[in-house]
């Protein structure tokens, strides 16, 4: 029989540095998990990636056991990066702060096509090219072939 | 650590906003967030908090952006205690030893029967990793010699080492927490010979250890592998475990460039544990 689920809890925690602190103590800790078996686990997963900000999906059981899921850093920061830009433009639509080629945002689709939930390449390379104008950053030339 | 819980509220600002503010703030030292419906609460240590710096870099890199904050001072506690008190279960180990908590006392007798009262500290015989060294430690003879627990948490290791008779153990780590849970375990098992130290591998100079027990991550484990070997005595052996086995390969490239050779190599459930030798 499947176990019981008790909750979900997201956050982003920076790879390879888990502790016990706030939030991952109180949210974890209050519902009698082991935290330190939740940071071992996430720092070990996570050594290739240390220092960046990673989502994270906790779920929690009755039997107070969990499971979690590691995700990639969110496009908007992977665009950033990808960009060198330090943030986003305030007014996306007049300033073009920034721009990226699409073979960089085919690098990002394929890194978050898992998280995206988008069926094909095409489609989650559309979703970060429209995350990317909303942040004032051009895509720069035609859509490739894939 | 004492911590600054800061809980942002975002207006007229796109959903990605949130996520940017939190690539900002984890440039300044703030360590983990929470995503909320209206933005972000974001967590810093209390000392490296600086509010005036955070609203500067905010301002410069986000000067648009329009917020609202609250700040909130959350005090340090022992936010395991929960599961401490309530679930943490007697281990048994290899038939011969079993670790218990004061809270649950072991239902039957071992050889050697530890008491761990943890405090936020690892090292409860519950995790792969502990379990593969203290195996180890009951499966090979330690008497008399000078071990070196690095990464100690709760001191376990360095507890059974002690009974397995080694002649001193030197426990060190870098979190407070731990160098506390370590001495009062000490207590409760009646150890004499184990000096618990707080730091990391800057500690290891002018001394020579037979065995190192280094249970911690593979990064740090790369990073300071040579200041263990410095430190290690001809012959002696570098146990080394907290990384799954996928990441052996890095751990045992970066141990043969310093020189050692793999003695044995053991998995459990995906995680696994090295042991090393230093030449004659």
């Amino acid at each position: 029989m499947a176990k019981e689920i008790a909750g979900l809890i997201k956050l982003q925690i920076k790879g390879g540095a888990a502790n016990p602190s706030p939030p991952v103590g109180p949210a974890l800790g209050s519902k009698g998990i082991n935290i330190m078996e939740f940071c071992k686990q996430f720092n070990a997963r996570t050594q290739e990636k240390a220092g960046k900000i990673l989502p994270v999906v906790i779920t929690y059981y009755a039997d107070k056991s969990f499971t979690f899921v590691v995700k990639t850093p969110p496009v908007a920061i992977q665009l950033l990066e990808a960009s060198k830009l330090k943030s986003g433009s305030a007014e996306p639509n007049r300033k073009k702060v920034a721009e990226i080629t699409w073979e960089q945002v085919k690098q990002i689709a394929e890194d978050k096509m898992t998280d995206l939930n988008c069926f094909t390449l095409e489609s989650a390379m559309t979703m970060v090219a429209g995350t990317a104008r909303s942040m004032g950053i051009t895509v720069k030339g035609e859509f490739p072939n894939i | 650590m004492d911590y600054k819980k800061v809980t942002f509220r975002l207006t007229d600002t796109e959903d990605f906003m949130a996520d940017i503010l939190a690539a900002i703030l984890g440039d300044i030292g703030f360590e983990s967030f929470e995503e909320t419906t209206q933005g972000i609460i974001a967590y810093s240590p209390a000392p490296s908090f600086d509010e005036t710096a955070m609203i500067e870099t905010i301002h410069a890199s986000l000067p648009e952006l329009q917020y609202t904050y609250r700040i909130e001072h959350i005090a340090d506690r022992n936010w395991n205690k929960t599961w401490e008190d309530n679930y943490f279960e007697p281990i048994e180990i290899d038939n011969r030893c079993i670790i218990h908590s004061s809270h649950k006392p072991a239902s039957k007798k071992a050889t050697y029967d530890i008491v761990i009262n943890p405090k936020q500290a690892f090292g409860t015989g519950t995790h792969e990793t502990t379990r593969m060294l203290l195996t180890y430690l009951l499966e090979h003879d330690i008497t008399d010699k000078q071990v070196l627990d690095m990464g100690c948490g709760t001191g376990v290791l360095a507890i059974m080492a002690s009974l397995r008779g080694a002649k001193h153990i030197e426990a060190i780590d870098i979190d407070s927490w731990a160098q506390e849970n370590t001495e009062e375990n000490i207590r409760l098992n009646h150890r004499t010979n184990i000096n618990v130290q707080l730091g990391d591998a800057n500690l290891l100079q002018n001394q020579s250890f037979d065995m190192i027990l280094a249970n911690i991550n593979r990064n740090i484990l790369v990073r300071d592998m040579q200041a263990y070997v410095r430190t290690l005595a001809p012959k002696g052996q570098l146990l080394m475990s907290g990384f799954y086995k996928q990441d052996f390969d890095i751990i045992k490239q970066k141990a043969e460039s310093l020189g050692l050779k793999q003695l044995s190599y053991t998995e459990n459930n995906d995680w696994a544990m090295g042991c090393f030798e230093k030449e004659a």
